[in-house]
């Protein structure tokens, strides 16, 4: 940047005022109070102050006497571009205008345009370094900051740092974008965390569709199995069951058959009677037919014989009572004959017992008379009892004896009597007794024993007949013999068709035992039981099979959704592994990068240093932070800090100079900003002040130069010298100074 | 004579990860594709549609598919045309393996299924022998087990197995010296999905390859027809039957700007194409080409795309004149190229991935 003129308008002590610059090198010179200082605030106000400041410091740049705020108008080029920047302080307007190509810009896009073109950002850095005064030229303080910032951001010739920044940033964003929530719970997860957890997600529902068809397949490949085993079970049901019918069959058989046999027993036994009751029958109606021819009373005949029979039997009963009776009679008689004799006691008895009577009486009188003795009356009672008792004895063996006489009277009567009764009962026996051989001759036989014996004859024979006829009809029932015949003979071709039928090879092949068949009863309940089961289940299976069937399309789409989701995981990590890579290679290749920008600084104001010190100092050393300044000193042979008393201030002051203009030269990246000099080589002698001029005016085919100073010692080496007057007169100027912008703006 | 289509692979149910929504549609392509083998197989009035396994690609196979199937043989047995036909590594034989759901054989009486042994069939009107074996619950087998014995005049085998490879040791690997020794006219085999001999005359040993595009690098899309005039003089014959295509595009983009590339590109896509793209060449560090960006805009004109970049970024002095070490692009550069031959392989793709996204990055900052 070559600022090409300033034009002033109530600025401070300018009321208005035209200021025109040399591209290279200017030397403003004027004494004390001519408004050096007011002019170099009016350039740095015109670079960087945006009139639209609210700060009250604006106010103190108004002329004295002034109310109102002044404007400033700087010309410049840059890249051989004009442009026209004006800043109207009263108006708070800024425009910067390309003059040839007629392009505006306003406010802080003017501001942006000028700042780019200075290639210093900021005021301070710009103080600090491309605006060296005595008294500060061994300071970097005042933009130390800036500087150590700028150097350290500084990337020379490639993609300015804003750029590299952006890049780092939007990577820095791009890893973010992808990485949240890995480490942490994040609201709005990254897109990795979204893939895992999508990826984790769809594995479970892969898990849990897998189970769930691998359990329907299972179910499916059993169904089928059942149904094999169902078919197999039921065949081999059906065999069983068949063997097991028929040997049911034969056992039926076989106990039918017995029943079977005891019939056709009990029939044949049943015809045997009945011929041998027809046998008896027969010999039963011969022996009738002799009895018959032989005679035999009927039951009249037999009831009269028993009746004469009884007739006899009763005669001679009464014969014998008879008999008895007459016994018993003379026997009675005979004990009555015998009778009792008089004894000499029975005779005396009488007496002697009137004897005692009265002595008794007397022995009795004489008690009740005497007083004697008290034993009389007790023995008179005793002689009274005894002489009753002989006197009442005898009294009744008397009247004995006439009763006994009696009956001797009586049983002989009597004994007539029964002996008459006996006769005539031997009569009456006798008459009986013909009467009976009477009967016994009327039935043809001998003796009423032999009529009995033949009637009783008949009587079982006939009771025989009705017996055995009762017996035959018996077992004939309802059937003749020949119809039981019949019965027998088909009884018994059944019972051997039985017999042949349980007997023949194919049949005794299929049979088994009793305890085989109750086995096999088993068996057949088994498998009964077993078939069931099996088709309760496979009826389950069905029925659950039946409810869908796999979904295998489903599994392949979430498989396929897996697989790609997986990939996007894997891209997303791999972007992230470059993007890092990325990143890391950037940042590396930045603090890569600074190393250089220091030490293009340091050689740099080493070769400026070589100018100034005419070869005496050449290497210059900036340790960053804090911007610290050592320089090679040759006779040390060692570096050393720029300062008093290690080195003069004059050196110093050349060392901090070449050190400005180096920075300047590296900060600004390519841009040229124009140099403020405020009577800087105060402290130089004439040499050195030779040699800065000389190294100056080198600079200044770059930078321009504008050297503020009160001494005439640089007007020499100017290629303009502006002379500041103490009160400059105000110059003519056609018009007002601010005009209004042209329309184009950008 | 005898003729024959020979197929295989064609994973009836297969995923198809890359393809997105498109994966249930291009499922549905297989079925139409043998479905359209059966329509070759009764228009050439082959007598023997050979299936060299892998009919189908798992297990899990809907009852539509299968009833699909069995449609497919019953339209070949109207026709008169037998199948034999072998599980491969995919659908091996063995308890609850599709061929007990299917049971195709019991429903479909010109369809022989091959045990896990090798097993001859005769075809006494052909005066034919097919030895096949299924792959079972032990995986592919050699064929050094397979009889020697013929019992009538041609002879073809059916096997599904890798063939030898040197230097790759695989189960029941398929050798050229027993391919030879068994002496067959013909032998159809399956696994490989891309159409190639394993053998010449006069024992052909082909493997007919995926019918249908299935996978990236897999050439698919064909079927076999084999004539056999004669023992020993099969006339091999492969007929396009697949609708979709892989095509694998290999661009040296040296030299090339990104519209040249694109133009390059864009002139092959098709809807039923499958475009690999191989970006290769070295490429200078202001002319990258991004593979993302360049694969986004040939997606949707064909069936699937993919663009991988392998081209190098030319790193010489001479390329890098324009990015001076004092730079952040050359000094970024010429860093990542120290880290990248200081890195182990795996290290190095990202990086060297890293250095075209940093430059691109850093370009497009300074163009912007």
């Amino acid at each position: 940047m070559r600022l090409l003129s300033l034009r002033l308008r109530h600025f401070r002590r300018f009321g208005e005022a035209v200021f025109t610059f040399d591209p290279r090198l200017n030397v403003l010179v004027g004494p004390n109070e001519a408004g050096k200082s007011t002019l170099r605030h009016a350039i740095l106000t015109a670079l960087f102050v945006n009139p639209a400041t609210t700060s009250k410091k604006v106010m103190e740049w108004r002329p004295w006497g002034s109310e109102s705020l002044g404007s400033v108008v700087l010309e410049f080029e840059v890249d051989g571009r004009r442009y026209e920047l004006r800043k109207d302080f009263e108006h708070r307007r800024a425009e910067l205008r390309d003059v040839l190509h007629g392009l505006t810009w306003e406010g802080t896009k003017a501001q942006e345009r000028v700042l780019q073109a200075l290639g210093l950002a900021t005021e301070d850095l710009y103080r600090a370094t491309a605006m060296i005064s005595q008294a500060e030229i061994a300071s970097l303080g005042v933009g130390a900051t800036d500087i150590g910032t700028r150097l350290s951001r500084i990337v020379q010739a490639g993609p300015g740092d804003a750029e590299a920044g952006t890049v780092i940033k939007r990577l820095d964003k791009d890893i973010v974008d992808l990485e949240r929530g890995l480490d942490k719970p994040a609201k709005n997860p990254g897109g990795i965390k979204r893939l895992q957890d999508e990826v984790a997600a769809l594995q479970a529902q892969q898990s849990d569709l897998q189970q769930r068809i691998a359990r329907l397949d299972e179910q499916r490949e059993e169904l089928r199995r059942i149904k094999i085993e169902v078919e197999a079970a039921a065949r081999d049901l059906r065999v069983q069951e068949a063997h097991l019918r028929e040997n049911q069959d034969f056992l039926i058989m076989e106990q039918q058959l017995e029943p079977l046999r005891v019939q056709e027993r009990q029939l044949a036994e049943r015809l045997g009677a009945i011929e041998k009751g027809y046998a008896g029958l027969s010999a039963i109606r011969h022996g009738l037919e002799a009895l018959q021819a032989q005679g035999v009373p009927d039951d009249a005949a037999i009831a009269q014989l028993h009746t004469a029979g009884g007739a006899v039997h009763n005669q001679r009963k009464e014969i014998e009572r008879q008999q008895g009776l007459v016994l018993a009679e003379e026997g009675r008689l005979e004990s009555l004959s015998i009778g009792p004799r008089p004894s000499l006691w029975s005779r005396a008895a009488f007496p002697a017992g009137g004897l005692l009577l009265l002595v008794g009486i007397l022995a009795g009188i004489l008690g009740l008379l005497g007083q004697s003795v008290a034993i009389l009356p007790l023995a008179a009672a005793l002689l009274l009892g005894s002489g009753i008792i002989l006197v009442l004895g005898e009294v009744r063996r008397r009247h004995r004896l006439a009763d006994l006489s009696h009956e001797r009277e009586t049983s002989a009567l009597r004994l007539e009597e029964r002996r008459a009764a006996q006769t005539a009962a031997r009569d009456g026996l006798h008459r009986e007794e013909e009467t009976l051989r009477a009967i016994v001759a009327t039935t043809g036989s001998t003796t009423v024993d032999e009529a009995e014996s033949r009637h009783r004859r008949l009587r079982d024979l006939l009771q025989e007949q009705t017996a055995v006829h009762s017996q035959v009809e018996a077992h004939l029932g309802t059937r003749t013999p020949e119809e039981l015949q019949a019965a027998l003979d088909e009884k018994r071709a059944d019972v051997a068709g039985r017999e042949v039928a349980l007997t023949r090879p194919e049949v005794q092949a299929k049979r088994i035992t009793q305890l085989q068949v109750q086995q096999l009863e088993h068996d057949v309940k088994d498998l009964t039981q077993k078939v069931h089961r099996l088709q309760e289940r496979q009826d389950r299976l069905e029925r659950e099979t039946a409810e869908g069937a796999p979904d295998y399309e489903a599994l392949v789409v979430l498989q396929e959704r897996l697989v790609e989701r997986q990939e996007m995981l894997e891209a997303a990590r791999r972007r992230a592994l470059v993007s890092r890579a990325v990143r890391e290679g950037l940042q590396t290749a930045r603090q890569d990068i600074l190393i250089p920008a220091r030490r293009l600084v340091e050689q740099r104001a080493g070769e400026y240093l070589n100018l100034l010190t005419l070869g005496a100092y050449d290497r210059v050393q900036i340790e960053e932070p804090p911007l610290r300044v050592a320089v090679w000193v040759p006779q040390a042979n060692q570096w050393m800090e720029p300062e008093e008393p290690t080195l003069s201030r004059g050196t110093a002051d050349q060392v901090y100079l070449a050190v400005r203009l180096a920075l300047v030269e590296v900060l600004a990246e390519g841009c040229h900003p124009p140099l403020l000099l405020d009577d800087p080589f105060g402290t130089f002698d004439p040499p050195r002040l030779q040699a800065a001029m000389a190294m100056l005016r080198r600079v200044s085919e770059v930078n321009q130069v504008l050297l503020f100073t009160c001494r005439p010692e640089y007007e020499p080496f100017a290629d303009r010298v502006i002379p500041l007057a103490e009160r400059p007169a105000p110059p003519e100027v056609p018009g007002p100074l601010w005009q209004q912008p042209p329309p184009r703006t950008h | 004579m005898i003729t024959l289509l020979h197929t295989a692979d064609l994973h009836l149910g297969m995923g198809f990860p890359g393809l997105g929504e498109r994966g249930r549609d291009h499922r549905e392509q297989l079925k139409r594709t043998f479905a359209r083998i059966v329509d070759l197989a009764l228009a050439e009035r082959v007598d023997l549609m050979l299936i060299a396994g892998d009919l189908f690609d798992s297990h899990h196979q809907s009852e539509g598919t299968l009833t699909f199937v069995r449609d497919q043989f019953l339209r070949l047995q109207h026709g008169g045309i037998r199948v034999a036909l072998l599980a491969g590594n995919h659908d091996p034989l063995g308890e609850g393996s599709v061929w007990t759901r299917a049971r195709f054989e019991a429903s479909c009486p010109n369809v022989t299924l091959f045990g896990p042994e090798p097993q001859p069939v005769v075809y006494r009107d052909l005066d034919l022998t097919v030895i096949g074996q299924s792959v079972g619950p032990e995986g592919p087998q050699p064929l050094g087990a397979w009889p020697r014995k013929r019992s009538a005049r041609f002879a073809v085998g059916l096997a599904h197995g890798s063939s030898y490879r040197a230097g790759v040791v695989e189960t029941g690997t398929i050798h050229p010296a027993d391919i030879k020794s068994l002496g067959l006219d013909y032998l159809a085999l399956g696994d490989w999905h891309s159409a190639q001999a394993v053998s010449g005359p006069p024992t052909p040993a082909w493997y007919a390859g995926a019918p249908e595009f299935l996978q990236m690098d897999q050439e698919g899309g064909q079927v076999i027809l084999v004539r056999i005039p004669e023992p020993g003089q099969a006339q091999v014959r492969l007929e396009r039957v697949g609708r979709r295509r892989y095509r694998r595009l290999e661009v040296d983009v040296s030299g090339l700007d990104a519209d040249r590339v694109r133009a390059r590109v864009l002139a092959e896509i098709d809807p039923d194409v499958v475009l690999d793209v191989v970006l290769t060449g070295t490429v200078a560090p202001q002319m990258l080409i991004d593979a993302r960006e360049l694969e986004e805009t040939i997606q949707d004109g064909c069936y699937r795309a993919r663009v991988r970049n392998q081209s190098t970024v030319w790193l010489e002095e001479k390329a890098l004149e324009a990015f001076p070490e004092r730079t952040l692009v050359g000094r970024y550069i010429r860093l990542m190229r120290e880290q990248t031959a200081a890195a182990t392989p795996e290290e190095q793709s990202v990086l060297q991935e890293a250095l075209q996204v940093g430059v691109a990055l850093l370009l497009s900052a300074e163009g912007g």
